[in-house]
């Protein structure tokens, strides 16, 4: 996939321009009939991380696995008309959610309006849309429940289009966006070649399906082009019902052929040959209540499927008991009853058989009115991989005003053991026209949020907001989180460190990210952010930039090192680098335009990866030791989580670029799901194939991987000049300078599309002569094959013509474009003109093209007392591109440091990157693609963070788990 | 009393120099009291019991939302020292001391030098230098003209000498807690602490409030005016306040600067110490001379603290080993507050001139205030600083 460009910025733009332009009553008539599900709030939307009543904390399960749980509140498609706020049905909803899924049987915890619950029971089912349409930007609706389908964006590749999606659940979530294209290989057709290990030449075909599978979901495409996709039918699963417990179990130690006492009933169990018969009596044993068939539950991933899970339980609602017998490890280790993790969840050998009875039993059917409160409807929804339950919504049935005589609206009313109240409530007040001044979120403990009115002096035209930690924020703030990150209104953000007694130090930052606090800098003068077009007449925005990463402070020496490769200069497109097309991109301040360049396959077999996360100190360090190499500074392997399938391993695994970055999204490897087999309740499939990029497991493991083959693109080098390029068109005998040579165009041959040339020194001489085409008979692999696009250059020396393909020959006359001062930049070579740096062109994985362009140090840099300044790399005119200044460190803590660039005779430099005092500095500089990456890796946190300064208080200390998962964002 | 020693000579059961001390079973009692008014009032390292004052207060400022970004409870200082007080207080006033108590809770005396040695690595004057030359004068020159005016002032409006101290100590370095610090230096009583005390933090409260309306007259920068605000305000959320009701970059500066206040804080009651203790060499025999009197000497552990305020400057305690040492400070002093909590009456704040202390602060605050307003607009004027 390709790596995200700014275009979804624009669009967000686009979009907002659109808004504001619409005439307001039209606009607020449309929002109230609209259906607000998928949507996300207003994109200026005052984000608040905490509020004491939404909880966000981890717990573990019976099993003694983690779960990471969240609430938030959020409000959308709000306006303020009149003096008046009005809500539509929908528009405000509370989130419940966990980062990954919650299964029956396993004692799965989940809040529900800040009540800790247990889910018991899950009825899902798969819904399937046949025949689905969809233009290129639009959010469909895929059903009456609100999912939707977003066409994000497409692009191409030899010239032919594949389109990004994601299907968007009610709430706005959405896991992943997913490729697919009609008109390319399927992906077990690499399973045909027999590549050598090492490097091969680049591959003619590019791999990609019509179809998506994710393992629940699967999305099979019926035709894709530049404009519209059509789905054959699209697969996802839903949730119909739910079933929680408010308490904590009881936990009866089971004995067989006998009976165990709860409150005022009796428990049998009778040994059956595959489970217990389990009878539930009176107190005098006399009257049967209930009595099933019970297998004891083990954590086993396909126990509760559809029809399964009833075996493993006795539910009596009009009792309020539901009975499971679970099969205990050494005292439950590993439970959230006995916080400690220090056994292993499968590996215990003996234990004991209990019944385990649950009360304060609670169902929830999706669509249904919130049973407490029928102001408000339930929305189950469901792991789009898994098929289990991520997310409960409860939002309103109805539109709601707010104004000055009403000012707050209740949110549901929550269970609790001791006073059933109102979940939270939305307060807003201070209403003038068509703008409102105060408005907030009370908890049910009477907290309040801040007034989320930053502006207090113009107010706002809506009540959008979200509060909380839930991920599902990630998904809502796709389209604005880079603008937002990037707003300066607040000045550069910066986070303080946390100082410890062991600094992170590596010997080499290649492949690493930066700290995932490091401040960022959106814009800086003398980072050039432009879009130019390409001959096609499609505008594509270059961006510089710089990363500072691994940097630390070595305070037994009163110094700060940044490793090598630690800093980097980069320069990237909006998308890849095309030859052929007149291509430009920035380097070190200057212009340039890309003339060829040479890549390749690197290809590994059998090898093993293993699982990245088992650290060796639990310092959360990061040591990468377990990243295999795919080629020589080129690619890096990381098999970063994994997750369960029906007890089958599913690996993640992310290919990190050299800049840290990871390419793409991470591939999902997994064994035994046969998409083609329907009797699976999972589709997999077992090897992953994107573009050019792919991997072959043998063996998918908890623990380590075992690859088959795997491979990926290579740029060895590419050419380039800053001198334009010039069109000539010349028929046969013509000749134009070209450099110190001349070109004479030898034949144009209209109908083979092909051009004769050849290039004469100053004595005449023929010294290179070729025949450029047939861009006909190459037409189907251009513009990314170099094989062909070499057959359409000829470059000798330092200059080079190639054929124009969109117009090989105009009346008769050869059409050419013709390339002077071409430089080279080979893979690992010294910056010719500043040794100091060396040049690591990153590549495509999809398409082998130039994708970005690297600078780093090959040796550590020192900043101390003596020497507090360092220039980064030269431009061609022996002026650096930038500088870093260290202004205030005391040998352990930096006080005070900036960047600087200096045009002519000024010099900008950016605020105080150790505002507040940090431990390292590490920095993002310029807004490209490798920046807008680590942005994306820390997101939640950095949005968080943001709040906190803008009022300038600290944020609460993490605790527990919680503080592990905040600390482990990289 | 419980005493088994009451009844024997010091002579003869004098074995050490230890000797001195009460007994363990003696001081016992008060000890415990102390103990559990400190866990009752603060979140401290190593007892993580949620049901605390600090917690408390942490609720209601939730409850009542934020002013300027700032917790409510946090812009009236309340903190470890002033919570462990309040409880203190509260129980002595309302339930009483038992005699048992009481020969513990003079351990006061021990605890408020331990805590005050312990400080140092709190005030490491590098790194004050992000701010550079002119900011760090300002504040520096607030903090002597402050603490100057403040003790001459004291002498028209007939305010104890002692009270004067510690309040000029409070208003000068913008941190009440520095009247607790003075305490046992200046040999103030506790009613004059607590008189001081709340008189700066209501005169900072106040100046949060006014300053920005000032300041907006002024027409100060957003950098200029946070530097004004820690100069002027008082106590660091006092000051953030008032920075974040000009704007927000003026608040992100108060944070900023704050930082220079804070590591001068020593310097400030160093000076009102030095210079009450000289007047007293001075004026020996005079008895309206009361601050300092009983300290023939400058005391151990202020030298001691003095030492270590260099050595830590000299950064030999690290950021890790700093946190630490603060987590003992706020033991130290939750214990010593309680114990001065318990050991007053609430009579005994307003016996020191009801409004006196106050009438004194609102006086010598608004000097002050002009002051550094005058200052920073010259420094912008003249561009000795690029605000």
């Amino acid at each position: 996939m390709h790596t995200r460009d700014l275009i979804s910025m624009l669009f967000a733009f686009a979009l907002a321009a659109t808004l504001v332009l619409t005439p307001a009553g039209v606009r607020e008539a449309a929002a109230l009939e609209a259906n607000p599900h998928g949507f996300e709030p207003a994109d200026d939307m005052p984000y608040i991380p905490d509020l004491t009543g939404l909880r966000h904390q981890s717990f573990k399960n019976q099993y003694g696995q983690p779960r990471h749980l969240s609430e938030g509140v959020a409000l959308r498609q709000s306006f303020v008309k009149d003096g008046k706020a009005t809500v539509p049905a929908g528009g405000l909803y509370y989130i419940s959610e966990v980062e990954d899924e919650v299964r029956p049987l396993m004692r799965d915890p989940f809040f529900i309006l800040g009540e800790h619950s247990y889910l018991l029971k899950l009825k899902t089912a798969r819904r399937v849309v046949k025949d689905f349409p969809i233009k290129k930007g639009e959010k469909k609706f895929l059903d009456s429940d609100g999912y939707r389908l977003w066409f994000d964006y497409v692009t191409d590749h030899y010239q032919k289009p594949y389109a990004q999606l994601a299907l968007i659940s009610p709430a706005g979530h959405w896991p992943l966006e997913f490729p697919v294209s009609t008109h390319f290989q399927e992906m077990n057709e690499i399973k045909q070649h027999d590549f050598p290990e090492g490097e091969s030449e680049q591959l003619w075909n590019f791999y990609l399906e019509d179809t998506y599978a994710y393992g629940a979901s699967v999305f099979k495409a019926k035709e894709v082009t530049f404009d519209t996709v059509v789905f054959d039918s699209i697969e996802y699963p839903v949730i119909e019902e739910a079933m929680f417990s408010f308490s904590r179990p009881w936990t009866l130690e089971l004995r067989q052929e006998d009976y165990r006492l709860y409150k005022d009933k009796r428990i049998y169990a009778f040994r059956r040959p595959n489970g217990f018969l389990v009878r539930v009596t009176n107190l005098s044993g006399n009257e049967v209540l209930a009595e099933k068939l019970v297998r004891p539950s083990t954590p086993q991933g396909y126990k509760d499927a559809e029809g399964r899970q009833d075996e493993y339980s006795l539910t009596i609602p009009e009792q309020d008991m539901h009975i499971e017998i679970m099969i205990d490890p050494d005292y439950l280790s590993n439970s959230d009853f006995v916080p400690t993790s220090v056994d292993v969840p499968y590996g215990w050998t003996e234990g004991t058989l209990s019944f385990v009875v649950y009360d304060d039993l609670f169902s929830l059917k999706n669509g249904e009115p919130w049973p407490l409160d029928d102001r408000f409807k339930v929305g189950l929804e469901a792991n789009a991989l898994t098929g289990r339950l991520q997310r409960l919504i409860l939002e309103n049935a109805a539109p709601f005003t707010l104004d000055s005589a009403s000012g707050s609206y209740d949110g549901p009313v929550k269970f609790s053991h001791f006073w059933n109240r109102p979940a939270f409530s939305v307060v807003a007040k201070n209403f003038d026209g068509d703008k409102v001044f105060t408005y907030y979120l009370r908890d049910r403990f009477f907290q309040r949020t801040d007034n989320m009115v930053f502006s207090a002096d113009k107010g706002r035209g809506d009540i959008d907001f979200f509060v909380g930690r839930t991920p599902t924020l990630v998904s809502l703030l796709e389209d604005t989180f880079l603008t937002r990150l990037a707003d300066q209104s607040l000045d550069t953000v910066v986070e303080p460190s946390h100082f410890t007694s062991y600094p992170k130090v590596v010997s080499n930052a290649a492949f690493y990210a930066p700290d995932p606090t490091a401040p960022f800098v959106p814009s800086q003068k003398g980072f050039t952010r432009k879009k130019d077009k390409n001959r096609r007449g499609e505008g594509l925005l270059s961006s510089e930039g710089f990363v500072i990463r691994g940097s630390y402070v070595d305070y037994d020496n009163n110094r700060i090192v940044i490793p090598p490769s630690g800093l980097y200069y980069t320069s990237r497109n909006a998308r890849n680098v095309r030859a052929l097309t007149g291509e430009t991109f920035v380097f070190l301040g200057r212009k340039a335009y890309l003339a060829s360049f040479e890549s390749a396959t690197v290809v590994r077999k059998n090898f093993d990866i293993d699982y990245w996360r088992l650290q060796p100190t639990g310092q959360l360090n990061p040591v990468y030791w377990q990243d295999e190499a795919l080629g020589y500074n080129n690619k890096s392997v990381r098999f970063t989580e994994h997750t369960y399938l029906d007890d089958r391993v599913m690996g993640e695994v992310n290919i990190v670029k050299y800049s840290g970055n990871p390419f793409g999204a991470p591939f999902h490897l997994t064994q035994g799901f046969d998409p083609k087999d329907k009797a699976s309740r999972y589709s997999v499939t077992e090897l992953f194939a994107e573009g050019s990029t792919w991997t072959i497991p043998a063996y998918v493991g908890p623990n380590y991987i075992r690859m088959a083959e795997m491979g990926t693109p290579v740029l060895k080098r590419f050419f380039y000049t800053y001198t334009e390029p010039t069109q000539v068109k010349l028929a046969a005998g013509e000749t134009a300078k070209l450099g110190a040579y001349t070109l004479e165009v030898l034949s144009a041959d209209a109908g083979n599309t092909s051009v004769s040339i050849a290039l004469r020194d100053a004595s005449g001489a023929i010294v290179a002569n070729k025949t450029l085409g047939s861009v006909k008979e190459l037409w189907d692999v251009l513009p990314q094959q170099q094989v062909a696009v070499k057959k359409l250059q000829l470059m000798h020396g330092n200059v080079m013509a190639e054929i124009d393909i969109d117009n090989p020959v105009e009346n008769g006359k050869g059409v050419l474009w013709l390339f002077t001062d071409i430089l080279e930049s080979e893979m690992d070579q010294k910056l010719a003109w500043d040794p100091r740096f060396t040049i690591r062109p990153d590549v495509c994985g999809h398409c082998y093209q130039l994708n970005e362009i690297l600078l780093d140090n090959p040796e550590p840099i020192i900043l101390d007392k003596n020497n507090p300044t360092y220039d980064g790399p030269l431009k061609e005119d022996g002026t650096p591109m930038f500088r870093i200044v260290i202004d205030s460190f005391d040998g352990e803590m930096i006080h005070a440091w900036h960047v600087e660039t200096q045009i002519k005779d000024k010099v900008f430099k950016t605020s105080n990157l150790a505002f507040r005092p940090r431990n390292n500095i590490d920095v993002l500089v310029g807004a490209n693609g490798s920046v807008e990456g680590f942005l994306r890796q820390g997101m939640l946190e950095r949005m968080a963070y943001i709040e906190y300064w803008r009022r300038g208080v600290h944020p609460p200390l993490h605790e527990g788990l919680a503080a592990r998962e905040a600390l482990n964002l990289q | 009393m419980h005493s088994t020693t009451a009844n024997i000579s010091y002579e003869a059961r004098r074995k050490s120099i230890w000797s001195s001390l009460y007994s363990f079973q003696e001081v016992l009692p008060g000890l415990l009291a102390m103990f559990f008014i400190a866990i009752a009032s603060n979140n401290l390292a190593g007892v993580p019991n949620p049901f605390n004052l600090e917690n408390l207060f942490h609720y209601l400022d939730n409850v009542i939302g934020p002013v300027n970004g700032q917790y409510v409870f946090q812009i009236f200082n309340t903190n470890f020292v002033w919570n462990a007080f309040f409880m203190g207080l509260f129980i002595g006033n309302v339930f009483g001391v038992p005699d048992s108590w009481k020969r513990g809770l003079s351990y006061i005396h021990k605890f408020m030098p331990l805590g005050i040695v312990m400080l140092a690595p709190h005030f490491i004057v590098g790194h004050a230098a992000k701010a550079g030359l002119v900011p760090i004068l300002i504040v520096a020159a607030a903090l002597v003209f402050t603490a100057s005016v403040t003790l001459l002032l004291a002498r028209f409006l007939r305010v104890d000498d002692r009270h004067a101290s510690v309040l000029a100590g409070g208003l000068a370095t913008g941190d009440p807690h520095v009247c607790a610090i003075l305490m046992p230096m200046i040999k103030a009583r506790g009613g004059q602490v607590i008189n001081a005390f709340v008189s700066v933090v209501l005169f900072g409260a106040i100046a949060s409030v006014v300053l920005p309306l000032i300041g907006a007259k002024v027409g100060l920068s957003p950098q200029a005016f946070g530097l004004a605000t820690v100069s002027a305000v008082g106590n660091g959320a006092q000051a953030f306040s008032a920075g974040f009701a000009h704007s927000s970059e003026a608040g992100r500066f108060s944070i900023y600067y704050d930082v220079v206040r804070h590591v001068l804080m020593p310097a400030g009651f160093l000076y009102v110490f030095g210079v009450m203790f000289v007047r007293k060499l001075m004026f020996r025999r005079d008895p309206a001379v009361n601050a300092t009197r009983g300290v023939d000497s400058i005391p151990l552990y202020v030298i001691v603290f003095v030492v270590s305020w260099i050595v830590a400057s000299l950064h030999v305690v690290k950021e890790p080993a700093h946190v630490a040492i603060f987590e003992m400070v706020k033991w130290d002093f939750s214990l010593a507050a309680g114990a001065l909590g318990l050991s007053m009456s609430v009579r005994e704040i307003w016996d020191w001139g009801t409004w006196r202390g106050f009438a004194l602060a609102c006086v010598s605050g608004t000097l002050r205030i002009a002051f550094v307003l005058a200052a920073v607009w010259l420094c912008a004027k003249y561009q000795l600083f690029n605000f």
